[in-house]
């Protein structure tokens, strides 16, 4: 977990696992990288730009499920320790569009973001 | 069964299966710095998963919701603008950011699935600190073993890796050898294994769907320009004079891009019966702040695809000349006992010996002509060198090193018959050292490699091909010069004519010179196969491997002088076997540990004393003296808002994260960039000029987000700020400017601070500055480390530990973290 070492006699252990980190930190970023996927972009003339609708999803009162997410919308027990924010997930079942419920921790970075953009919304209505 | 192939964690939530060979994995990281699943994915360089049924989203393949692309390492949450919607998308293309404002979704918000190298937590559980701690401990080279075993095995065990245990290691190197035949043997193998792992690096740099762009030389060679985008992981370090073999298919790798590719060639027709082109070339240009493109000089101009621009490839030209010429060295070293003198032989091999002085007239003064008077550290360096067979110098930074070595130069010159031999490991420094020397009025002769003959440097003039081409001694080489430049090239006799000519004419002027100036690699270059050099000056000699060193030395040598600080950057050494085994050992290191005592420059010229004060502290045992007072190196006209104005430097504490750049292997840090910037752009407005400025920072990827965010956020004139140096530590070594801004990228928990680690990297870039430094970075992860955490407490007790805007700058109240290891002496 801790890389440095400075000058310090570390073990034979020690050595063999940081140079196995190195290793991976490399192989890592390498994946990261990996052009056979970032490169695509480039090949084709012009990258379609994304642009789906945003489906339109009727939220019920806080707590009742949303209608069609029975099955995916499991919060067991476990999924409760933090406070979550209901998003809803826009995904492909071969060609139909479906939409999933999930529940982000109000602390994710979508969420975070997802809050301040409607503040901001709100803020610039009531101008 | 869906229990993780490393440590048996079992819990449905906190799984994934890796599709390509059907394994479970968990999301938790045990003691390495990845969860097992990412741990696993990079080892197999697998990409594709499916979560549990149990998982948030049940049993699904996570795929890009726009092209399908599975690879995990590209996806990543995008929401809508409007709602609380969120759909995956790949990184690139799809999530690319497009700056068109009516588009539904906002692609800048992209959040990778990945993230800290983990799974995100709500995708898939992180076990409980319980489970983890019940679950199998499975160690960083544990799962590398086993990894590799089940490339074999699918179905092998920890337990089996376990069994089997260490590969061949490396027999290190040793303090004292018996004899040269001894050193032969251990050096022989660890340059062999070097060599082996530079060709397969550079010989795997393939990289196709190269965009070139055509341009014409000055010397009416064939230009091409282009990117590598594998450049930026850092693995590989293009230097100019490499060679890279560019070639043109016509093809792309989607295959209906390539159509402009296509056209093009199709154009080509005859003489292109066979579709393809290549050439070989060398590298004259590297990315730098004002362009990311490389540019290659083809060696010849005809018959280049000039009309296409798409469907090339590039790979490297490997050559072996440097590692032979190692090789080459040491087995002289072992059979030609006249290749050293006995004191020199015995003193390299680590025997005890008599002193011994040489019996020459000591000069009357010491300061050589044209060079700057010495200081009296540097008069007694120089005073005990010239009669000592062998000597080293330690010049800490700003301690006037190339002066020292010029004068000693000098006077060795004046002292000996035949020449002195003068290298060091890299072409910048030669010529640097080499325009020193030229001034004292000696007769110096610069040679390079012939790939780096049309490069231009400030000591052009001395190099040895100019030289020829205007000497006056051979009347007929003049006349066949002219004739070639005027008909483009000679008849068979004359071009004979010609090589014999020049090599005469290169063998007058070496012979008649004081001092010739190369490289260590290029001593070896059969132009001086003849010569015999007695006397020897190496400059950053801690830059170079003791193989490399044994060039110029196995040459005649009976005097040699080594000049470099251990205390800085040493040899690169890219086989970390290699360099696990002692390959990264100077030698100049190895006869510091032998009890050869360096003698050391200690008035440094070029910090402020507030500078030079940890530095000399941590490295130099306090014995760095300022030559400079600090009213000498404070600008009263620039207006930088320094928190403590006597003091010119602070610490400024940035929390953003790090990330990997986009294109690229390596990391960048958004926020740093964009502080970096406002520095910048301060120091701007107090009337500092951009060549005044360097910015410093580990990684490729900070360094071209930073040139890049310069030029598109900085508020003054776009030209100011392509001016600003912004390159790495290595690049910065034995070079300084008045200001410079530190930018150290790494910000996370868990990975350590990688390349700023280096005690040797971080008192390099601590001591660049002449008049004032800002570090940015933060304080939480580099305080882990012991090094960092007294150079922050150092920040802290003069008061420059800050945060906040620059106009605003306040005392910074984080608390540091405790490192885990002390530092050892
Ligand atoms: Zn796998
Ligand atoms: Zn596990
Ligand atoms: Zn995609």
């Amino acid at each position: 977990e801790d890389v440095v070492v400075i000058r310090e006699r570390s073990t034979q252990h020690d050595e063999v696992n940081e140079e196995a980190q190195s290793d991976f930190d490399r192989e890592f970023a390498r994946m990261l990288a990996d052009t056979t996927d970032t490169r695509r972009g480039e090949r084709k003339a012009a990258p379609p730009i994304f642009d789906t609708a945003v489906p339109h999803i009727r939220r019920q009162a806080e707590g009742a499920t949303a209608p069609g997410v029975a099955a995916s919308g499991k919060a067991g027990p476990a999924a409760v320790e933090q406070e979550r924010m209901q998003f809803s997930l826009l995904s492909k079942k071969g060609n139909k569009q479906q939409i999933r419920e999930i529940a982000i921790p109000v602390d994710s970075a979508i969420a975070v973001n997802s809050r301040t953009h409607q503040l901001q919304n709100k803020a610039e209505q009531e101008q | 069964e869906h229990a993780c192939s490393y440590c048996g964690i079992h819990n449905p939530q906190c799984v994934v299966k890796c599709l390509p060979c059907n394994k479970w994995f968990c999301n938790s990281r045990g003691n390495t710095s990845a969860s097992h699943i990412v741990n696993h994915l990079v080892k197999a360089k697998h990409k594709e998963v499916v979560l549990h049924r149990d998982s948030a989203l049940g049993e699904t393949i996570p795929e890009c919701y726009n092209c399908g692309s599975k690879n995990v390492f590209m996806l990543g949450f995008i929401p809508a603008k409007s709602d609380t919607v969120v759909v995956l998308l790949c990184r690139q293309p799809c999530a690319a950011l497009t700056s068109s404002r009516d588009i539904n979704w906002d692609t800048s918000q992209w959040s990778a699935i990945i993230d800290d190298r983990s799974f995100l937590s709500w995708l898939v559980k992180v076990p409980s600190e319980a489970e983890q701690l019940r679950a199998r401990q499975i160690s960083m080279s544990q799962i590398a073993k086993l990894e590799e075993m089940w490339r074999e095995n699918p179905m092998a065990k920890l337990e089996d890796a376990e069994a089997q245990t260490g590969e061949e290691e490396m027999q290190p190197i040793l303090l004292r050898y018996e004899d040269a035949y001894q050193y032969q043997n251990i050096f022989g193998p660890l340059v062999k294994i070097e060599a082996d792992y530079d060709k397969r690096m550079k010989e795997a740099q393939t990289e196709s769907d190269i965009i070139v762009r055509w341009d014409m030389g000055l010397n009416q060679r064939r230009l091409a320009w282009f990117s590598m985008p594998k450049l930026e992981s850092g693995e590989l370090k293009l230097a100019v004079g490499d060679e890279l073999r560019l070639k043109f298919t016509g093809m792309t790798s989607a295959g209906t891009g390539g159509m402009r590719g296509l056209q093009a060639l199709n154009r080509l027709g005859a003489g292109h019966a066979d579709s393809t082109w290549e050439g070989v070339g060398s590298v004259v240009k590297i990315p730098n702040n004002v362009s990311d493109e490389i540019c290659l000089e083809l060696r010849r101009s005809d018959n280049c695809p000039v009309d296409c621009t798409h469907g090339f490839t590039v790979d490297f030209v490997w050559k072996a000349t440097s590692f032979d010429r190692m090789q080459a060295a040491m087995k002289t070293f072992a059979v030609d006992e006249k290749s050293v003198s006995g004191y020199i032989y015995h003193k390299l091999l680590g025997h005890e010996l008599e002193p011994q002085v040489l019996r020459t007239q000591m000069p009357k003064r010491f300061s050589a002509p044209n060079l700057p008077e010495l200081n009296h550290s540097q008069m007694a360096a120089v005073k005990a060198v010239l009669q000592k067979p062998l000597s080293l110098i330690q010049g800490p930074p700003g301690t006037g090193k190339t002066v020292t070595s010029a004068s000693i130069v000098y006077h060795l010159a004046k002292m000996n018959s035949g020449q002195v031999l003068v290298c060091a490991p890299s072409n910048v420094a030669v010529d640097h050292l080499c325009e020193k020397i030229h001034h004292t009025g000696l007769k110096v002769v610069r040679l390079a490699a012939k790939s780096r003959e049309a490069l231009d440097s400030s000591v052009a003039f001395l190099s040895l091909h100019n030289q020829v081409a205007n000497a006056d001694t051979h009347p007929e080489l003049q006349k066949l010069i002219q004739l070639r430049d005027s008909m483009g090239e000679l008849s068979q006799s004359d071009e004979r004519k010609y090589k014999v000519l020049v090599r005469a004419c290169e063998r007058d002027i070496l012979n008649a010179a004081d001092v010739i100036c190369v490289t260590c690699v290029g001593a070896g270059d059969p132009r001086l196969a003849k010569f015999k050099f007695r006397t020897v000056l190496i400059d950053e000699a801690t830059q170079s491997a003791e193989p490399e060193c044994m060039i110029p030395l196995v040459m005649g040598c009976k005097q040699v002088v080594l000049v470099g600080d251990h205390q800085q950057l040493g040899p690169v050494i890219m086989n970390k076997k290699a360099a696990k085994a002692g390959l990264s050992q100077s030698l100049f290191e190895r006869l510091v540990v032998l009890g050869n005592r360096p003698i050391r420059l200690q008035v440094q010229y070029r910090m402020h004393p507030c500078l030079s004060e940890f530095p000399s502290n941590m490295f130099y045992e306090g014995t760095l003296q300022n030559g400079v007072t600090a009213p000498e190196r404070l600008r009263k006209n620039v207006d930088f808002p320094w928190p403590v104005p006597e003091t010119p430097m602070f610490f400024h504490q940035n929390l953003g994260t790090e990330e990997i750049s986009s294109s690229s292997t390596s990391f960048l840090n958004r926020t740093e960039a964009s502080n970096v910037e406002r520095m910048v752009t301060r120091f701007f407005k107090s009337g500092v000029l951009p060549s005044q400025i360097g910015v410093i920072t580990p990684y490729e990827g900070q360094r071209s987000y930073i040139a890049t965010y310069m030029q598109l956020h900085g508020s003054l004139k776009k030209e100011l700020y392509k001016e600003v140096e912004v390159a790495s530590v290595d690049a910065f070594q034995g070079r300084e400017k008045d200001y410079i801004i530190l930018s150290c990228v790494r910000s996370n928990e868990h990975q350590g601070i990688g390349f700023l680690n280096d005690p040797r990297r971080l008192n390099v870039a601590l001591t660049r500055a002449k008049y004032g430094a800002v570090i940015l970075g933060n304080p939480k992860v580099l305080s882990k480390h012991p090094l960092w955490l007294y150079l922050l407490t150092h920040f802290k007790e003069k008061g420059t530990f800050v945060e906040g805007p620059l106009s605003n700058l306040q005392p910074s109240m984080i608390q540091f973290s405790r490192p885990k290891k002390t530092l050892a002496a």
